[in-house]
């Protein structure tokens, strides 16, 4: 076989593979791609849509920083892990529900598209418009307290999960919080912390790894924050697994991750 | 014409003691008038335009003169007059901390910290200053209050940047060292590309220096409405995704880590002793006694604009909601105002509507500030590659308004961790200024890059990254509150908009929002007023 023949059957294959694994059991349709999103203005905050094979996604609105779906960015790159929701269309994108999406960090001044608002394009169900909020606001007073971890103590994992190449886990507050929280109340004479390196297989058979450092990154970022947290540097400890993890379909993001352990006295 | 103002009985008295505390204070304060600044600015009656007493203004405070400064008192600025006002009454400065000299330079906190220049000290004022000193006022001392002291002091030429922009140098250690003295290891390198000023350079300051340095030239920061730039909430900063708050080494408590231009000093305290060490040059640090007294003063005081003259009084019961000191001071801190339930500034609606029709001009003015309100916290716009601003959840780009990023009530800074980079202190955005430094950034191949200019980055001002050591936080500056605007221009952490005008102009090209003529001149007359 002519190594562009052998080239063809690979992809084919490859192709094949993955759609297979495309295809949940429920019957949901995986897309796993890498490509640069696409802003799309309307009469009141604008849509994101990313394109891919043909095909235009619908991934989300402009909404608050709490929002479950967080905008990606031009000048990025964007990683789309979304489940694809069959005959439903928003701002023209087919809607992509549960969606999971990564900003990659290097700069792509190939993505810089931005749509002007036309009136077959809505989204009327936003919860806010691009002014202030309406209607009043959540006051920023003292948050609720947590409740103290009380004994038995036994040995606890927290896990993190983190976007692709991220080194922080911007959304994973409340896991950071609890982890502290638990290894505070426990006076934890050790605290071990793990850090992944993960890869993802596209839909298009190809796989995207993470940077080779990220792990240890991870590891090292979530220690100082410990530190920082209070908890006391002797009983911290770090280690990272510098190969990746491959994960496919709608659960690869789980294996961007990091562990905090907390053994108690 | 002569104007004429509408008012009421409120609109002046912004003491509770009202008008004999103020006279009272007028007599106290008029004994330490500087002649040459009351000769620098036009000269001042004592009556507002609605025939209110106010005290003593255009007054430079000496320091260690001892005089003692009124509980409220307000000033002529460029477009009508600033409020001051001492919650816990008149404040006697003889011996006081922050009004005498702890260094061996001869300034105080007063020096840069000016009442009548709303906390802060205008380019008007230091000019002022070098006309009625001939540049010898401890204003213009050789660490920082020239471009470099290896410089000849007596030249003008020498404390351009002072006299032209406002700026005073800040020399900070390089590599970057953490609050308890630690190094901290940069992942990035930092070269000098021009070095206009020559510090950077200099074998005794510079870089290559014994004690490497970095001098960047920034604006003193506004020292008064403590309480809203010093409250914090919250274990995790919003703008560093998951990094903890600082606290408050004394509390325990979160700080807001909205002080200085890069946040490096977390307490009040600890910004007394940075800047005494520093900018006044002390051989030691000041006491628990006066660190305790310098905190309490600036703790109760409040400054705001408070009479404008097109729009007359800014506190009267016909005023907008929000405007002058006596409201920073009754408001609480730490509350969110991107919304129309608590509007940053308050409500302007008062003034929207037409009122008197024998005073057109006023209410032209009035009306005109009344949509400058509207556009500054109604008129989306596109905010894009805005380093802590579209990279930490909200998009990018982000259609909003002013007021989404300026979002602390009363303020309209940031709530908390303010730092961002908008394009002042970087290249592109900031274009190329001939005379402030340029540093070339170059970030290690494995540090997360800044979002929007990668890993190399020209930048006049490395902001934040000085303390980090954060590629991502290079050019990002600390939000600045509005209060007091018209009393202390120029702006910007490096003076580079001269006027309001110029403020308004940098926004509308960074974010091409493509205001007209008439909406510049609103949101100007509506910043006057803050």
């Amino acid at each position: 076989m002519k190594p562009a023949n052998k080239a063809l059957a690979l992809l084919s294959v490859a192709l094949i593979t993955a759609s297979a694994e495309d295809n949940k059991p429920g019957g949901q349709e995986v897309k796993t791609f890498l490509s640069c999103p696409i802003v799309r203005d309307t009469k009141t905050v604008p849509c994101w849509l990313a394109e891919n094979q043909g095909e235009t996604y619908y991934l989300g609105i402009q909404a608050d920083q709490a929002a479950a779906f967080q905008p990606p960015q031009l000048l990025h790159k964007v990683l789309v892990e979304g489940s694809v929701k069959t005959g439903e269309r928003i701002c023209g994108g087919v809607v992509l529900s549960p969606i999971k999406i990564s900003v990659m960090p290097e700069i792509d001044y190939s993505c810089n598209l931005m749509l002007p608002a036309v009136d077959e394009y809505a989204v009327p169900f936003a919860e806010r418009g691009p002014g202030p909020n309406n209607p009043a606001p959540r006051a920023a007073g003292p948050r609720p307290v947590q409740e103290e971890p009380k004994p038995p103590f036994p040995v606890r994992e927290f896990t993190l999960y983190y976007d692709f190449d991220a080194e922080r886990a911007g959304r994973m507050a409340r896991v950071i919080t609890e982890a502290m929280t638990y290894a505070k109340a426990a006076h934890a004479k050790q605290i071990q912390i793990q850090g992944y390196r993960a890869a993802v297989r596209l839909s298009d058979g190809t796989n995207l790894e993470e940077y080779p450092w990220i792990a240890q990154h991870r590891a090292e970022v979530m220690a100082e924050t410990l530190r920082d947290l209070g908890i006391p540097a002797s009983t911290i400890s770090s280690a990272w697994k510098g190969e990746p993890d491959t994960g496919v379909g709608s659960d690869a993001y789980l294996k961007r991750r990091l562990t905090i352990t907390v053994i108690p006295d | 014409m002569t104007p004429k103002y509408r008012y009421s009985t409120k609109s002046f008295l912004v003491c509770s003691s009202g008008v004999a505390l103020l006279v009272t204070g007028l007599l106290l304060w008029g004994s330490g008038l500087d002649r040459a600044r009351a000769q620098s600015r036009s000269s001042n009656s004592n009556t507002t335009g609605t025939g209110a007493p106010y005290a003593a203004s255009n007054q430079w405070i000496e320091p260690g003169s001892g005089n003692t400064l009124p509980a409220s008192a307000n000033y002529e600025d460029e477009s009508g007059k600033l409020g001051v006002l001492n919650t816990s009454g008149p404040v006697d400065s003889k011996n006081h901390p922050f009004f005498t000299p702890l260094g061996t330079n001869g300034r105080a906190c007063v020096t840069c910290h000016q009442p009548a220049d709303g906390m802060s000290i205008s380019v008007r004022t230091i000019r002022a200053r070098w006309s009625a000193t001939k540049g010898r006022d401890p204003l213009f001392a050789a660490i920082d209050g020239s471009n470099c002291p290896a410089l000849p002091q007596d030249e003008e030429s020498s404390h351009s940047l002072l006299l032209n922009r406002g700026l005073f140098r800040v020399s900070l250690p390089w590599p970057p060292r953490a609050a308890d003295g630690s190094q901290v290891k940069p992942d990035f390198r930092i070269e000098v590309i021009r070095d206009p000023t020559g510090c950077n350079n200099n074998p005794n300051y510079g870089l290559n220096s014994a004690n490497p340095a970095v001098s960047v030239y920034r604006r003193p920061r506004v020292v008064a409405n403590a309480k809203y730039f010093t409250s914090g909430s919250g274990l995790f900063s919003p703008k560093q995704l998951a990094m903890p708050m600082a606290t408050d080494p004394e509390t325990g408590k979160p700080v807001g880590m909205n002080m200085m231009s890069d946040a490096r000093a977390l307490t009040l305290k600890a910004q007394a002793i940075d800047a005494v060490m520093n900018h006044e040059q002390g051989k030691s640090a000041p006491t628990k006694e006066q660190l305790q007294k310098i905190e309490e003063f600036e703790r109760q005081i409040f400054s705001a604009q408070i009479f404008d003259n097109a729009a007359g009084s800014l506190v009267g019961e016909d005023a907008p909601s929000e405007l002058g000191p006596q409201h920073l001071a009754n408001e609480q801190p730490g509350i969110l105002g991107d919304n129309f339930g608590t509007p940053v500034f308050g409500n302007f609606d008062v003034w929207k509507k037409p009122g008197d029709k024998d005073l057109p001009a006023q209410d032209a003015a009035r009306e005109s500030i009344a949509r400058g309100s509207e556009l500054f916290f109604n008129r989306p716009f596109w905010i894009r590659d805005s380093q802590h601003i579209n990279s930490i959840g909200l998009g990018n780009p982000v259609k909003r308004t002013c007021s989404t990023c300026h979002n602390a009530r009363m303020t309209g800074q940031d709530l908390v961790s303010g730092w961002v980079d908008v394009g002042t202190a970087n290249l592109p955005a900031a274009g190329d200024q001939l005379d402030l430094p340029l540093f070339k950034v170059t970030c290690d191949a494995t540090a997360p890059p800044h979002a929007y200019l990668g890993r190399v980055i020209y930048t006049h001002d490395p902001g934040r990254a000085l303390i980090s050591g954060k590629c991502f936080d290079v050019g990002t500056i600390v939000m600045q509150q509005f209060r007091g605007l018209a009393a202390r221009a120029p702006y910007f952490s490096n003076g580079s908009a001269q006027s309001l005008r110029e403020l308004v102009d940098f926004y509308d090209r960074r974010y091409s929002i493509g205001f007209t003529d008439q909406e510049k001149q609103d949101l100007v007359n509506f910043l006057k007023t803050l």
